[in-house]
């Protein structure tokens, strides 16, 4: 089956049917059944007996090819041939990080990342509201009005295509537990939250942007050309979109300064 | 004033980018982020290996900033020393060659080396 993410849709093939359903469940709108992909990921599914489960995860570039390895999975990508394999057990949550990873390493040579923020598009719009954990992310993402369709409430996917920055919605859910819906909008602004006793929007210079959007790429691959290429990222980002520090207090009138 | 001339080399594993007044630097060896404000950057663009550190204080710092000699000095001293800590300028007491740069070598050597993965997400560091 086809796993159609922020425009970049892997193939993930698998033998095992409790796993294939386990898939169709877990990521419903984005599979997708009539397209074909050029990146594919082979899973097979074994006994989770042979992990060790207190592993932390590791990501590193091993001739061409990048290996990444956690306590419930090992795993390699191959960039070139846009090909990789996992090896886990039959569960939603270590292809889920698989695909977190492998689609940071896709997107950082074009300039995209995955992003600690949730994201909304209001009036055809996307809006982009970042922070550390606890700083609202899934706050603002609870707080939206009818007139906004949810991109997500944890990972947001930023892609540059043709010199112009979109969102893309993900499957990559935080507390609220819901997949974001899968379409696609020019990022209008990155707010980076701070919880406070009212609503406002605040002006921020670029290297302090920069420096608090860098805080909150994500990335697990810290191999020097990959961190260069985020680092450029980020900065062409900042240069390119509005950045401002939202400082919110937390009920519904928040939105009101959006759109 | 200390005696003993400092020499500034800027390392060959950063990533760096002047925004405003403001540089941002970023250690690709430990994602380490860190801001230099204008003086800062004057200093670290005059990090060329070969100019000693009193004449980068007295041609780009006390000429353009209302500082003194001694105390722009001492305040250089320690901020390129946190920076040298976290390897992103290196310091010598001889001028450095242009052509012998053998931290880039290291650089493409350790290029392929596993490194530990943020597993919270994000480029972090401690933030100067």
């Amino acid at each position: 089956m086809v796993i159609d993410i922020g425009g970049l849709p892997i193939e993930v093939q698998t033998t095992d049917p409790e796993f294939e359903r386990i898939l169709r469940k877990r990521y419903g709108d984005y599979i997708r059944s009539a397209i074909t992909s050029e990146f594919a990921l082979r899973v097979e599914v074994t006994n989770p007996d042979v992990f060790d489960s207190d592993a932390d995860a590791e990501v590193w570039l091993e001739g061409c090819e990048w290996r990444m390895e956690r306590g419930d999975f090992r795993a390699s990508w191959n960039p070139v041939e846009r090909r990789g394999q996992v090896i886990q057990s039959a569960n939603p949550y270590s292809i889920d990080s698989v695909l977190r990873i492998v689609h940071t390493l896709m997107l950082a040579p074009e300039g995209g990342f995955l992003l600690h923020a949730s994201s909304a598009v209001r009036n055809g719009k996307a809006f982009l509201f970042s922070g550390v954990s606890e700083a609202g992310k899934t706050t603002m993402a609870r707080l939206a009005p009818a007139d906004v369709a949810l991109l997500t409430d944890e990972a947001s996917y930023v892609r540059k295509v043709d010199g112009r920055y979109f969102a893309y919605g993900t499957p990559f859910a935080g507390e609220l537990g819901e997949p974001g819906k899968n379409i696609s909008a020019p990022i209008a602004a990155l707010y980076l939250l701070k919880k406070a006793p009212g609503n406002r929007i605040e002006e921020i210079d670029q290297a302090e942007a920069t420096q608090r959007l860098l805080r909150n790429i994500l990335f697990f691959a810290h191999q020097a050309e990959m961190v260069r290429q985020v680092f450029d990222a980020a900065c062409a980002f900042v240069a390119a979109v509005p950045v401002y520090q939202l400082a919110f207090f937390p009920d519904q009138r928040v939105w009101e300064l959006i759109g | 004033m200390s005696t003993a001339e400092m020499y500034l080399s800027q390392s060959a594993h950063i990533a760096a980018r002047t925004l405003g007044d403001d540089t941002l630097i970023m250690s690709t060896l430990d994602s380490t982020i860190f801001v230099l404000n204008a003086v800062g950057t004057a200093i670290w663009n005059a990090a060329d290996g070969k100019t000693p550190l009193s004449q980068i204080i007295h041609e780009r710092v006390c000429s353009e900033f209302e500082v003194t000699g001694e105390e722009a000095y001492a305040d250089a001293k320690e901020f390129v020393g946190q920076l040298a800590e976290h390897g992103i300028l290196s310091i010598s007491n001889a001028p450095v060659s242009p052509y012998a740069n053998p931290e880039k070598a290291q650089a493409q050597a350790s290029a392929t080396k596993p490194a530990r993965p943020s597993e919270s997400g994000g480029i972090q560091g401690a933030e100067k």
